[in-house]
């Protein structure tokens, strides 16, 4: 048993998972990767991750949908959540901070080392 | 005798009294005249303008409506009437217009109408009109005033925006995917260039981040050509540069530059190619060339380790059919119908590559269309899938 922090992170593309998997791992977190929607319910549940970064274009289930699932769901409700995706439109913020998200970034705009120091922003909130 | 003469005198006196007086009757006579005549000739010209304004209005392209003080409709033309949805044996010249209530059309215009009242005057609003699809009019409302000041009704103009809105949709649609494709190649470089500047991560992991954000490199290179295509489209500035080729040896030639991928995953490509040359076909070349290479490019990328492809050419009926088989996973009934417009990615494809722009076969789909051919797929889950395009011999 580990108690590192554990990061879950719903990625589709597979080099910005990679990075994101390694920046993480490298600041002492705990990663686990999930590639879709689906998977990424099926993680969030299984694994009860510390937080949760998010893509938003994702197969088959795509963000807002898994963040709806999520904060409706007991085992996951708590679960601190940040939107990580390259949608930039202001409808797309809103929507996700509505449905419940703690943050919304987009990924262009931030370096690995600004999403880890927001992750721990959000984790020590 | 002095009494003779004094009353020859007033006589002739009289007589040329009566005289001037003939005279200026035939003067007033005359000019009486002259008024008629000009009367009814500006009552002429009077009907002859009043059928040349009606004319306007009534081949207006714009709807135009209006009405006087108390509502009351006093002038629709025939687009107006067709925009409204009414008859021309309707009789609404002057019905007040709340009273209208039956014609769902007008009562949605009265509504907009009266909600905007006192600050849409002399301005634009929005009129939707809701049949079997959603229409869009431009509304502005006029005051009409005469000569001298006074009021006498407003003046509605309805103009179809129903084309410019949907465009103006359209392109912002295509600007936020294009953002967001965009911005994934360009976070991987991002990323990448920061993990490996502050010297975090090890010799390998520097080597593999380096490689992968050269590709993500390339890939943002080949969607930026691939958004300047489809704009091209849809500019319909598509130029046309047309050879003659052997379309036997522009496929031959395809294959070979991709003879690394095909060896990477060992798979059994198949050219099938007939044993009697076929007729030569007039294309742009550089665009043919683009739809084989994104279709063998497909084909290669979705068929697993060690399967097979196989491309055939066939003539008949004037035209040239070339079909690209692979082994991969399939496409679904329902996804097969969506395959071929902008930024769509099937199911299917999103599990083995999420990098796709989605384009490809949009751009193939107006290439070959464009040169008079027809493209197609067939195929079933799980059994592959065959591209089928043709191309007309002149």
């Amino acid at each position: 048993m580990t108690n590192k922090t554990k990061i879950l992170i719903v990625e589709d593309d597979l080099f910005l998972r990679r990075l994101c998997q390694n920046k993480l791992e490298k600041e002492g977190f705990e990663v686990i990767l999930a590639e879709d929607g689906m998977r990424g319910i099926e993680e969030a549940k299984k694994t009860s991750p510390n937080l949760i970064l998010l893509d938003i274009i994702l197969p088959n289930i795509d963000g807002f949908e898994v963040l709806k699932i999520l904060r409706d769901e007991v085992s996951t409700k708590l679960i601190p959540i940040i939107l990580l995706s390259n949608l930039g439109q202001k409808e797309d913020i809103d929507k996700g901070l509505a449905l419940g998200a703690n943050d919304y970034l987009i990924k262009a705009h931030f370096s690995p080392q600004e999403i880890v120091d927001k992750v721990r922003e959000v984790l020590e909130k | 005798m002095t009494n003779f003469l004094k009353k020859e005198k007033h006589d002739l006196e009289e007589v040329i009294k009566y005289q001037n007086s003939l005279i200026e009757l035939d003067k007033i006579a005359k000019m009486l005249i002259k008024r008629d005549l000009a009367l009814t000739d500006s009552k002429e010209k009077l009907i002859k303008e009043k059928g040349k304004v009606d004319a306007v209005i009534n081949s207006l392209t714009d709807g135009l409506i209006m009405i006087d003080l108390e509502q009351k409709i006093i002038l629709i033309n025939p687009k107006a009437q067709s925009i409204l949805n009414v008859t021309k044996e309707e009789k609404l010249i002057g019905k007040v217009l709340s009273e209208l209530v039956n014609f769902p059309q007008i009562k949605e215009l009265y509504e907009v109408l009266a909600k905007t009242e006192g600050h849409c005057r002399e301005k634009q609003c929005e009129l939707i009109l809701k049949e079997s699809i959603e229409k869009i009019y431009e509304m502005q409302t006029t005051l009409v005033v005469t000569e001298t000041q006074e009021t006498i009704g407003t003046l509605i103009i309805l103009h179809d925006v129903t084309r410019e809105r949907l465009i103006n949709k359209m392109k912002s649609e295509f600007i936020t995917i294009a953002a967001h494709q965009l911005r994934t190649p360009l976070t991987g470089i991002k990323w990448s260039l920061e993990m490996i500047n502050t010297g975090t991560i090890t010799e390998e992991e520097e080597k593999e981040f380096l490689d992968k954000a050269y590709q993500s490199n390339e890939r943002m290179i080949k969607l930026v050509n691939s958004l300047l295509i489809v704009s091209h489209l849809d500019e319909g500035r598509f130029v046309y540069k047309f050879f003659e080729i052997q379309i036997e040896n522009l496929i031959q030639e395809i294959i070979e530059n991709f003879k690394i991928q095909i060896k990477n995953k060992a798979i059994k490509c198949i050219f099938d190619k007939p044993k009697i040359p076929l007729s030569k076909t007039k294309v742009d070349l550089e665009k043919i060339q683009m739809v084989l290479e994104n279709l063998i490019d497909n084909a290669i990328k979705y068929t697993p380790q060690n399967g097979k492809i196989i491309i055939s050419l066939k003539e008949n009926n004037n035209k040239i059919e070339v079909s690209i088989k692979d082994s991969g996973m399939g496409i679904s009934k329902e996804n097969q119908e969506r395959l071929f417009t902008k930024f769509f990615r099937s199911t299917e494809a999103l599990k083995i590559e999420t990098s796709g722009s989605g384009l490809g076969l949009f751009i193939a789909k107006n290439i070959i269309e464009a040169h008079g051919g027809q493209i197609w797929v067939k195929s079933k889950e799980g059994r592959g899938s065959t591209f089928y395009f043709t191309l007309p011999i002149d």
